[in-house]
């Protein structure tokens, strides 16, 4: 799949798997890297811009088994932004299944 | 790739970024390779899930730039193509037709307007001329003063319209898309 296409879908699926519960780095870059054949490394650039651009808040916890993990939390804004791109992407998906099916509505 | 040949070039290639952020990157991989390790993963197979060093630091530099560049609002790097609903956004149409509309009108106002204000513009010469024959008979120096902001005044009214008019047709012609 092309690679570009896969990094916007990316930022869209992240933000998702942290609507579902607050997670550490490697969760994040091990579920998406099971689903999405993807460099697990590219995820890590992402989260720190969503962070900067305030999309989540980051917070230590320590893990039962090794050092304290950092952990990723969705703002407010976060979870907006979510519930945008998740939209703007049904509707996309849905025209281009229109399109690929020869553009009858 | 061992796990240390991953973080020295990745530390080597954020030469741009400042020492503090280079540090926290670094954090964030050496917990990734942890919490790998303990899921029972080797060190070569965090690295090649993870991609090369070099593309993870170029990311990074992309991003920083990007944060430069759109330090206010939406993310830089991506959002989804807008989709036009049914065609074409119905809105836009009826926004264009609405400035045509708009364009039409004050395409007919510029017929009064214009000659209104080149008219407020030369009313100066109007106001001098009558000054010549007021102060020639008899001269004051409020008179004077009264009429001088007589005609700056008419004349700032007289351009003011102008610049109104000409950028009023200007927005509603772009807007009409004509």
């Amino acid at each position: 799949m092309n690679i570009q296409f896969k990094k916007g879908v990316l930022e869209m699926c992240v933000l998702s798997l942290l609507k579902q519960g607050d997670k550490y780095g490697y969760e994040l870059a091990d579920t998406v890297g099971r689903q999405i054949d993807i460099s697990e490394g590219s995820i890590y650039p992402l989260l720190k811009r969503l962070k900067n651009e305030g999309y989540f808040e980051v917070y230590l916890k320590e893990s039962p088994t090794g050092p304290a993990r950092k952990y990723y939390r969705l703002t407010a804004k976060g979870i907006d932004m979510q519930e945008s791109l998740e939209k703007e992407w049904y509707e996309f998906s849905h025209s281009v299944d229109r399109v690929l099916g020869g553009g009858q509505k | 790739m061992t796990k240390t040949e991953f973080l020295q070039q990745l530390y080597n290639n954020l030469s741009p970024l400042s020492d503090g952020e280079r540090k926290e990157i670094i954090q964030d991989f050496e917990e990734h390779f942890s919490v790998g390790l303990e899921n029972g993963k080797t060190q070569e197979q965090i690295c090649s899930e993870l991609g090369s060093p070099e593309s993870c630091a170029a990311s990074y530099l992309q991003g920083a730039n990007a944060a430069e560049r759109y330090s206010q609002g939406r993310s830089a790097a991506y959002t989804v193509p807008s989709v036009k609903k049914g065609g074409a956004n119905p809105n836009d149409g009826r926004n264009r037709f609405l400035w045509s509309i708009m364009f039409l009108f004050l395409v007919i106002c510029a017929f009064g307007v214009y000659p209104t204000a080149v008219c407020l513009m030369l009313s100066p010469i109007a106001v001098a001329l009558l000054a010549l024959f007021v102060l020639a008979v008899s001269w004051s120096a409020a008179a004077a003063g009264f009429l001088v902001c007589l005609s700056v005044a008419l004349f700032s009214a007289g351009l003011l319209i102008f610049l109104a008019m000409t950028a009023l047709l200007k927005m509603s012609f772009k807007r009409s898309g004509f």
